[in-house]
């Protein structure tokens, strides 16, 4: 705390350093905020399909919903600590061809996650102001589903996929650490409320699986989110 | 108090973060085990190793240590090289000890040794129960059976896929009969569509006798559809298994509504474990079938494999339907053993190039690549489980009364096997 006091101090601002005048809306004056966040993401799952011509992992839209603390420790740097739920998806696909007809058949793969980012928040700007997100997260898989339309060969009808992702102890590695990196816009509505807008990627360094084989085709995350969020200064 | 610059800063963790994003693995770079080439005792190990490990869809039950067997037998095929020559009998017992106890019951592997111009066949599934099926000793006491009637017979033992044996045996009720079906193999509609047979008709015979003239579309003026008929025995035993589109005329007929037995899945990735999700496993019910339930009597035994299998875990689900016999063989995955469409299509089942192999009667018999080390795995595509979730693969279906085979009595003149599926369908069940 007493920190953080001695760099307002130094960075020469105070609560009141208008003269008199209507005070703008300056929300980095304060050293704590708190807020919740949606976003929609685009996420890609990087694997190697090696000799298999035709099957593509396609990248694949997701949802997530999150809260997140802020505490300044100079005008131009805070730290942001979050916990949100989403969805890191992607798209199975083999396009395949029958009997010289092309076909294809794929899969959703609908993961969700618990990521909790830890990030520092360089920011500039006098009233809206621009920041760059640079820093990490940790990850939890917490379920996956499955929504395919599979070949239908020994089904009754085309009922395909549809089935909760089956955790397999030997195999999935439900634990995620990664970077999180990206820019975001901060619009103070009040001098204490303001409105984020962020664009943060995470980008996962684990492996989705545990080591299980001798030769093992290592799948990462990566997800791009566009974050609306609302924040609390106090 | 000191001033922080915070470009340095942002420039410092930006840095970091660089060195961080080089951490993630690259993606193998593997060989297409469905076309790969050999020219060494190593390479066709490894090439067989390499297939098995990413395209087996029984990994998520097989016990083997495959790491392991690579491990411990590399060095021994690598030896093999470096000897050049090596003697037959202790290069197919490192192949027969390398592949031993792999789970999948259709597995069937095929490798050629051209130092040696030898072709060695492996099955590494074992069971600890087996017997050989004496189908003719079991279809002559048929005949003998008091009261048996409408009787049709067409069996070639070197043709199992045209056997079939149609006939009625009394039932319960007198003036009522039980309807009798043997098939050799399910290959039902690939008889029908066949007019290439000299002798179609007499091969047809019995299943027109027992499904009616429509037979690939199901029961339609049949043996099994008379009124007087009010139960059904399918003898399944020794049935090797055939195509699984046959299973809706030949079982899907005895009932009313399609049937939902289980579920499905193949792999879709490289990694041992990566499979698609469950696909509901089905049959639909054909253009004719049995429109009231009649009890129906599976009779198997050891030797009922693969389709016969799924078809007895159809009937032990019918309300009406019961199990007689032994257990089944426990080869309960589906697959097609031609590489060349369905490996191209699922990456998974079958590889290896069979027109690498001596060819007999083809050309001068000999293979179009002398020095090539020839492979081919014959191998599951879908593993198949019951609606519960349980796999069959190395367990088969258990009977509902359980019957052992018994080749003293099948000597003797007896089959107590027929005798229980008889002896239940006449009492009061």
């Amino acid at each position: 705390m007493a920190m953080g006091s001695a760099a307002f101090a130094q960075d020469g601002i105070s609560a009141d350093t208008t003269g008199g005048k209507k005070a703008p809306l300056q929300t980095f004056n304060h050293k704590w905020s708190v807020g919740v966040a949606v976003s929609g993401n685009i996420n890609i799952m990087t694997t190697g399909t090696a000799y298999m011509s035709t099957v593509t992992y396609y990248p694949f839209l997701g949802t997530g919903i999150g809260i997140n603390a802020n505490y300044r420790l100079f005008k131009w740097l805070s730290f942001r600590v979050g916990a949100m739920s989403l969805m890191k998806s992607h798209r199975w696909e083999n396009a395949i061809t029958i009997d010289g007809n092309t076909a294809s058949t794929s899969s959703v793969y609908e993961n969700r996650f618990v990521n909790i980012p830890v990030l520092a928040d360089f920011s500039i700007g006098k009233k809206t102001r621009f920041h760059l997100f640079l820093g990490g997260y940790l990850g939890y898989w917490t379920n996956g589903h499955i929504i395919g339309s599979e070949i239908p060969f020994l089904s009754l009808n085309d009922e395909g996929v549809n089935n909760d992702y089956e955790f397999d102890s030997r195999r999935d590695n439900r634990f995620e650490a990664g970077l999180a990196y990206g820019l975001g816009l901060a619009i103070p509505l009040s001098n204490r409320l303001e409105m984020d807008i962020d664009l943060i990627t995470h980008y996962g360094l684990t492996d989705m699986q545990k080591k299980y084989m001798r030769q093992q085709n290592p799948r990462y995350n990566t997800t791009t989110m566009l974050q609306l969020g609302l924040a609390y200064n106090f | 108090m000191k001033h922080y610059n915070p470009f340095r800063f942002i420039a410092c963790v930006m840095a970091v973060t660089t060195l961080f994003v080089a951490c993630r693995k690259e993606p193998l770079e593997l060989q297409n085990p469905n076309t790969r080439r050999c020219s060494t005792y190593f390479e066709q190990f490894e090439a067989v190793w390499e297939g098995i490990d990413h395209t087996y869809v029984l990994w998520s039950r097989d016990t083997v240590d495959w790491d392991a067997r690579y491990e411990k037998f590399k060095p021994i095929f690598e030896s093999f090289d470096a000897r050049g020559t090596v003697d037959v009998e202790e290069w197919s017992q490192a192949w027969e000890d390398f592949t031993y106890g792999l789970l999948d019951h259709h597995m069937y592997i095929r490798l050629y040794n051209p130092k040696s111009e030898v072709t060695l066949g492996l099955k590494p599934a074992k069971n600890d129960y087996e017997h050989k099926t004496d189908i003719s000793a079991q279809i002559a006491i048929l005949k003998q059976q008091p009261g048996v009637t409408n009787y049709v017979e067409y069996w070639d033992s070197k043709n199992p896929y045209t056997n079939s044996v149609a006939c009625l045996l009394p039932g319960k009720t007198t003036g009522k009969y039980i309807a009798y079906l043997r098939l050799g193999e399910f290959a039902i509609s690939t008889l029908y569509k066949d007019d290439t047979l000299a002798n179609k008709a007499a091969i047809e015979a019995p299943l027109r006798a027992f499904y009616g003239d429509d037979y690939s579309n199901g029961i339609s003026n049949g043996l099994a559809a008379r009124e007087d008929v009010e139960s059904i025995i399918i003898d399944l035993r020794g049935n090797p298994g055939g195509n699984v589109a046959d299973l809706s005329p030949a079982i899907g007929s005895l009932m009313q509504t399609g049937c939902e037995y289980g579920y499905s899945r193949y792999k879709q990735g490289t990694g041992r474990l990566d499979y698609s999700g469950w696909m509901p496993a089905g049959i639909p019910l054909p253009l004719h079938h049995l429109t009231k339930a009649k009890p129906v009597v599976a009779l198997t035994d050891i030797n009922s494999v693969s389709c016969a299998e799924l078809s007895t875990q159809i009937i032990k689900t019918m309300p009406q339907g019961k199990v007689i016999g032994e257990r089944t063989y426990g080869g309960t995955c589906a697959l097609n053993p031609y590489t060349d469409v369905w490996f191209n299509i699922y990456y998974t089942g079958c590889f290896g190039d069979q027109k690498l192999f001596p060819q007999p009667g083809v050309g001068d018999g000999k293979p179009t690549h002398p020095e090539d080390f020839a492979y081919y795995v014959y191998s599951g595509t879908f593993d198949i489980v019951t609606k519960d979730y349980k796999s069959l693969e190395g367990v088969g279906v258990q009977p509902d009364i359980k019957v052992l085979y018994d080749a003293e009595a099948l000597a003797a003149g007896r089959d107590t096997q027929l005798d229980a599926a008889l002896s239940y369908l006449r009492s009061n069940q």
